[in-house]
This record gives structure tokens, C-alpha cells and sequence, in this order.
């Protein structure tokens, strides 16, 4: 006998379309040709509402108006889930809400993900990332990668409990321009600064920029164990990371003045939302 | 008659009774929990004689097996107030079936990975022994209804009904005790009879939401609440029958001996906030949750008129989702839970100790308190003293606090940081306690209306 139950959730055709026509107003994607638009306003409110059942539709009808995996990954995609966070980080949303948006990222990236490979053109560097020693957790580091990739790069994911030993040997064999450290934990951040030190005793510390980030990573923290950036969310890091290969690709690992102007382009973003703010 | 009841209290019971009812007892009730791990370090430390396997433990939860009950000769060695005793798994302690010898009843739908450090416990949760560097815990590989609540409905109600669930009344949970060749309703006895010490049953093996959370697995049970909210809703059903009846089991074989009954662990929150929101929670739990209590209580009261029973959940469990708890009642009208454990002070503020008391203070006890994740493990002896006095004076007010360290001791508390606790339990917590908060205490005067 099938229950009666009410949950929280339902997926209101109603509101959705009110969000819709709010984003709309935003002009969000305002490069896209209007029809592509439509469907990216979709994408995102599916996201949004965890709404995964026909996510792959959405992604696919996209693809055939000539829509990059990139576009998608980077644009809708992003914004939905960083709403997502938005809205745990406020209470508003809780674990199942979380999990269903989690569902629906995912259903996207299993189409997309084939084809970042391969429309990949150029390949602009290779990052290798990976979760310290100890801690299990990958969620924030797979997004990470995933942007990582879909921005150009060839990213060597080494998984989760990662040695310092198994990150020294992927950094002599892959020779990447960026080493990111990923940790969820209190009690594993410290195996980032354990990880670092061996770098620097193995002489690599030059060679690498090294990227740290994970929940209880902080600016200061990237500060005293002396990596060259902190990214606060994936899209922070993949901009940093795309300043390491263009204006700042002559600098070292390590290098005072590259960990001072990664830390200018955080600078640069609050500015440019205060202004934003003030003009709106 | 009164009179009478009062005398033959030993001081241990009386002050322990005389916090659960709320009224000042003489000092501040101690007692300790740990894993089997934290145990043995304690004995070490004390010079204590102990048995150096782990496996030879009797332990309480099989969830962990990690638990173990504190023995009487400890509680008297630390001048401890009470202690707990928890039933065995069906079939005895460890709980666990060798599956490659064919120890399991059933078929797992599931692929075991052949490795000598896997097992299976009584729920068909299958767990690899993952050491740390001075014991391990029984992590959880595989979900035995991971499949179920994927399939369809017709399907997945089908495996619910089919499964071979652990049997509440198997002889094998009440066949030991601490005290090695003596079951448990012997030494609930013994205790009573021939020691001080207030006791603490807990027969659940599981519970219900957490139970749930093992048998479909983490991240599929989080989106069950919005996609399959029926099926969800039958296995907590079939975890709430099984939770009473674990209770009734206990209760019966020997409910006259407990002082009070702590339900099976809940996990509803993080240190941040709630798991669920509360409209979730009311909706889709809490039916379940006053179910379990009510029955249990109702029986255990029958057995023993004064029972309390006690609720578990780590993390910034909030008020409003505790306000909803204690809405349920017993036939007679009594309230469903009278307390609640463990207090975790590292919660956020507005769901921590302070906020407890101050927002449900009036109805409920509170048991824990004392840090485990920072001030036992790697704190001086003087910060767990500054600790001890701050919970003490935010939660003792008016009676209701029974101190403990906020989850299992592990083999990281320095015996010196243990002893301090107690030691300052006994010291500080003396009644009146001082109208000035000490150093570094969470007044709370801003909690009610942060709440809002």
C-alpha cells in the first residue's frame, strides 16, 4: 500500500518559472544567443531545486544548439551550485536539499565530462590536486578539478589520503605548474603544511605553485604555512590558476611577490562586488 | 515512606536522582565513557590490572564496538556516581559474522571484498576494521538496503519484509556483563544490591534515523527524505518496532534494576546546524521518535515508577527540534524524554550548553558536557578545570547536570586531564553552586533571543 506523504520539496512549476523570469531580468548570460539563454536559465534552477530528472534533456538540447561543455560547466552550472551553497550556508537549505542538487550536478557532469576532454584545444598546463594524508573527504576538490579542466588544464587527480610521498612522485612525473592541497578536516590541514615542507626539501618548491583550500582553510592559514594561494571557492581557484599560466607564469613557486599578486586578484573580485553592490 | 527511601539511598543514587528530577542534589553527579581503547589507558595509568586484547571486551554498541562498560572497580577507585551497562548484539558479544565462514543467515546483495579485516554486524551493515595508532573503529563499507531503496517501490517494500532483522529477544544480548561469567540481570541486580552506583541501561542496537543512515548509507539517505519518502517511511516504521522492542526486551529481563533508560544514539545535526530542517523533521521523524519513546517509557515505567528515559544526538541539535521531542507523551501524561545527552560544547553556541539550559533547562537533565574534541585530548589539566567549572555553572543551575566527557574517551585523554575532571567535578561542584559565573562561561543572557 503506497504511503500518503508530503515532503518538503516539491517541485513547483509556478515558482520556478518566477525564478526564471527573475534571473532573466538579470541578464545573466548575456553573451549566449537568446534561445541557449532560455536553457541555461533552466539548467541553473534545476540545480538550484535539485530537480535531476531531466537534467540530461536540458544538457544534451544545449549541446545541439552548439553550446560548449566549458560554457555549461563554467556558466549555469557554477552559478546554480554556488546558489546552492548560498542557501546552506543560510540555513536555508539543509542535507536532502544539498544532496538533490549534488544528484543533478552530477547527471550533468556524466555527459559533459567526456566532451571537456575532447574539445579540449590547447593544453595550457597540468595540475595535480589531491586530498592530504588522513582525510577522506573530495566533493569541494572533485569540483575543483572538474573547473580546472573545463578552464584547459590537465588535471592529474591523485583521490583522497594522499602521501606526501605520492604527491612527490606525480610532481616528478607529470612536472605541473600547480600542486593543490585539499583538506576537510581540523585534524588533517596540518599534512598540508607536511606535504609543502617535503616539496621544499626535495627542491621542488620552485618548480610548483601550490594551491590550498578546503573548509577550514583560511587566507592566513595559505599565509603561515607559505603556499603561494588560497582559493576560497572553485571559481577563485581557477582563476588564480589561469594567472599562473598567463601574467604570472614567469614567477616561482614560492616567490613573495606571486603569493602577493594571487592574493590581489581576491582583492580585485571584492572590489568589483562592493562597486557592484553600490551601482545597484 | 519517603523517609524511609531517602536513607537507604546511597549518596551516589541520591545526588543522581536528586539532578534527573531537577531538584539541587549535595555536588554535581561524574561518570565516565569511553572506547575499549580509553578504558584500558585509564586502568594503565592507574595502575590498575587489565586484560590487554580488545576483542576480550564485552561491548556495548555494535555499531562501533568500540564501547565499553567502565567497571565497578574503576567507578569506586574514581569515586564515580554511576554507571552504564548496555545489552549485548543477538548472539553475543562482538556482534560480528564472519561472512567467508558463512556466519551470516542471509545472502548479502553486495559485493564483499575478500579481506580478513571485514565483517558484518547483526544489521547486515558490513564494516572493515580501520586502525588508528592506537586501536581503530569498525567503519562502514557497505549498505545493505542501498539497493532496496533504489529499486522500485513494490520491489523495495518486498526486501524490507524479507529481511532477516536482528531479534530483540535473542539470549545472546543478555548473556553478559562486566563482570566476566555474570549476566546482565545478575549484575543489574548486583548493582543495585551490593554497590552505590546509579545505573544506566541502553538495549537499542541502532536507533532510527541512525540506524536508517547505516542500512541505506550516507549520502542515499539524505536524498530518501524527497525521492523515496515511502520507503523511507516503512524502514523507519520497522526500525522504530525494533527499537522498542530491544527496550521491552531489556526492560523485562531486568527494567526493576535500571534507574533510567538511554535510547539509541541519534545523530540529527552537525556542529553547525541541524541535518534536516525542521519542517522535515516534524514531518518525516518525529512521529517515530515519539512512537519509540512513549512506548518504551510507558513499559519501563510499569517496572519502575521513577525510570527516566535519556536521548542522544551529537552536534547543534536545536531547540525548536528538542521542543518537538518533548511534546510527546506517555498515556499517563508523563513526558517522553527527561533527558538528554551529550551536550557537545563544541556545537554552535546557539544549540550549546548554555542555550540548553536556559531554552529547556526547566524540563530536561543534561548529561556530558566536558570536551572531547580539543580539551581532554590536548588541553592542560588547567583547561579542563576552567572547562569543568564553566559547564558546571551553565549547566547546574536548579539540579539537572550529570557531568561527562562529551563523547567516548579515547586513548588520547591523558589520564592526569581525566582525573582533573573528576576532580574538579567534586571540588567546584559543590551546591550552592557560586551565583558568579566563573572565567570564560557562556552567560547567555543574549541566547533567548538569538533563538528567535
Amino acid at each position: 500500500m503506497p504511503l500518503e506523504i508530503e515532503t518538503e520539496i516539491e517541485f513547483d512549476l509556478e515558482d520556478l518559472k518566477k525564478d526564471i523570469e527573475t534571473t532573466r531580468e538579470t541578464d545573466r548570460w548575456s553573451d549566449a544567443p537568446a534561445d541557449v539563454k532560455e536553457l541555461f536559465h533552466v539548467l541553473e534552477w534545476n540545480i538550484i531545486e535539485g530537480e535531476h530528472f531531466d537534467t540530461k534533456e536540458f544538457i544534451h538540447e544545449a549541446l545541439e544548439k552548439e553550446c560548449t561543455a566549458r560554457t555549461m560547466i563554467s556558466g549555469p552550472m557554477a552559478t546554480g551550485i554556488a546558489e546552492v551553497g548560498r542557501r546552506f550556508k543560510m540555513d536555508e537549505y539543509f542535507l536532502p536539499e544539498v544532496m538533490m542538487s549534488a544528484k543533478c550536478m552530477h547527471a550533468a557532469l556524466e555527459v559533459l565530462k567526456p566532451l571537456i576532454v575532447a574539445e579540449k584545444t590547447e593544453d595550457v598546463g597540468t595540475v595535480v590536486v589531491g586530498t592530504v594524508q588522513g582525510d577522506l573527504h573530495d566533493i569541494g576538490k572533485k569540483i575543483v578539478a572538474m573547473m580546472m579542466e573545463a578552464a584547459g588544464f590537465t588535471v592529474i587527480d591523485l583521490g583522497v589520503t594522499v602521501t606526501p610521498d605520492e604527491f612527490m612522485e606525480a610532481i616528478n612525473e607529470h612536472n605541473p605548474v600547480i600542486v593543490g592541497f585539499s583538506a576537510l578536516l581540523t585534524t588533517t590541514m596540518n599534512m598540508q603544511w607536511e606535504t609543502l615542507k617535503r616539496i621544499t626539501a626535495e627542491g621542488k618548491r620552485e618548480d610548483v605553485k601550490v594551491f590550498v583550500g578546503g573548509a577550514p582553510i583560511s587566507q592566513s592559514w595559505c599565509d603561515k604555512i607559505g603556499a603561494d594561494a588560497y582559493g576560497v571557492d572553485a571559481l577563485v581557484s581557477v582563476e588564480k590558476a589561469k594567472a599562473c599560466i598567463t601574467n604570472l607564469a614567469n614567477m616561482k613557486g614560492g616567490d613573495p611577490e606571486l603569493h602577493a599578486a594571487l592574493l590581489a586578484i581576491d582583492t580585485e573580485r571584492e572590489e568589483a562586488k562592493l562597486a557592484e553592490a553600490v551601482a545597484s | 515512606m519517603a523517609a524511609i527511601i531517602e536513607r537507604v539511598l546511597s549518596p551516589q543514587r541520591k545526588r543522581t536522582f536528586d539532578a534527573m528530577n531537577l531538584r539541587e542534589p549535595d555536588r554535581v553527579p561524574v561518570a565516565l565513557w569511553g572506547t575499549v581503547e580509553g578504558y584500558q589507558n585509564l586502568r594503565r595509568g592507574l595502575g590498575m590490572e587489565l586484560n590487554e586484547n580488545p576483542m576480550n571486551y564485552r561491548t556495548g554498541s555494535t555499531t562501533w564496538t568500540a564501547d565499553v562498560s567502565f567497571e565497578l572497580d574503576l567507578a569506586e577507585k574514581l569515586d564515580l556516581d554511576f554507571v552504564r551497562i548496555s545489552v549485548s548484539p543477538p548472539g553475543g558479544s562482538p556482534g560480528f559474522r564472519d561472512i567467508r565462514k558463512g556466519e551470516f543467515p542471509f545472502a548479502l546483495d553486495i559485493n564483499v571484498p575478500d579481506d580478513e579485516h571485514i565483517n558484518v554486524d547483526e544489521w547486515g551493515v558490513i564494516r572493515k576494521w580501520t586502525p588508528h595508532e592506537n586501536g581503530g573503529y569498525w567503519e562502514m563499507v557497505g549498505y545493505p538496503l542501498l539497493h532496496a531503496t533504489s529499486a522500485p517501490l513494490e520491489e523495495g517494500l518486498e526486501i524490507l519484509k524479507s529481511f532477516p532483522w536482528p531479534d530483540p529477544r535473542d539470549e545472546g544480548c543478555f548473556h553478559d556483563s562486566p563482570i566476566p561469567g555474570m549476566d546482565m540481570r545478575t549484575y543489574c541486580k548486583y548493582v543495585q544490591e551490593e554497590t552505590p552506583f546509579a545505573l544506566m541501561g541502553q538495549a537499542g542496537r541502532g536507533g532510527l534515523f541512525e540506524q536508517a543512515k547505516y542500512m541505506v548509507g550516507y549520502a542515499k539517505i539524505f536524498s530518501d527524505f524527497i525521492e523515496s519518502p515511502e520507503f523511507l517511511e516503512e524502514l523507519l516504521i520497522k526500525l522504530t518496532d525494533l527499537e522498542i522492542e530491544f527496550n521491552k526486551a531489556m526492560i523485562d529481563v531486568c527494567g526493576e534494576y535500571l534507574d533510567w533508560i538511554r535510547m539509541s544514539p541519534e545523530d540529527l545535526a552537525s556542529e553547525k546546524t541541524s541535518f534536516l530542517s525542521l519542517k522535515m523533521f516534524q514531518r518525516q521523524l518525529m512521529p517515530h521518535y515519539h512512537r519509540a519513546f512513549t512506548e518504551t517509557k510507558d513499559y519501563f515505567l510499569k517496572k519502575n515508577p521513577n525510570g527516566k528515559i535519556q536521548f542522544h544526538s551529537c552536534g547543534a541539535i536545536p531547540t525548536s527540534f528538542m521542543e518537538g521531542l518533548l511534546k510527546g507523551e506517555t498515556p499517563e501524561g508523563s513526558q517522553c524524554i527527561d533527558g538528554f545527552d551529550p551536550v557537545q560544547p563544541k556545537a554552535a553556541r546557539h544549540s550549546g550548553p548554555r542555550s540548553k539550559k536556559i531554552m529547556l533547562g526547566d524540563r530536561m537533565f543534561f548529561y556530558g558536557g566536558i570536551d572531547v574534541q580539543e580539551t581532554l585530548p590536548w588541553g592542560s589539566e588547567e583547561d579542563v578545570r576552567k572547562e569543568v567549572r564553566q559547564r558546571i555553572w551553565e549547566l547546574g543551575k536548579g539540579g539537572g547536570y550529570l557531568l561527562s566527557s562529551s563523547h567516548r574517551l579515547e586513548h588520547d585523554v591523558p589520564v592526569e586531564n581525566t582525573l582533573a575532571m573528576i576532580d574538579e567535578a567534586h571540588e567546584y561542584g559543590v551546591y550552592p553552586l557560586p551565583e558568579q559565573p566563573p572565567e570564560g562561561a557562556d552567560v547567555g543572557d543574549d541566547l533567548p533571543e538569538l533563538q528567535r
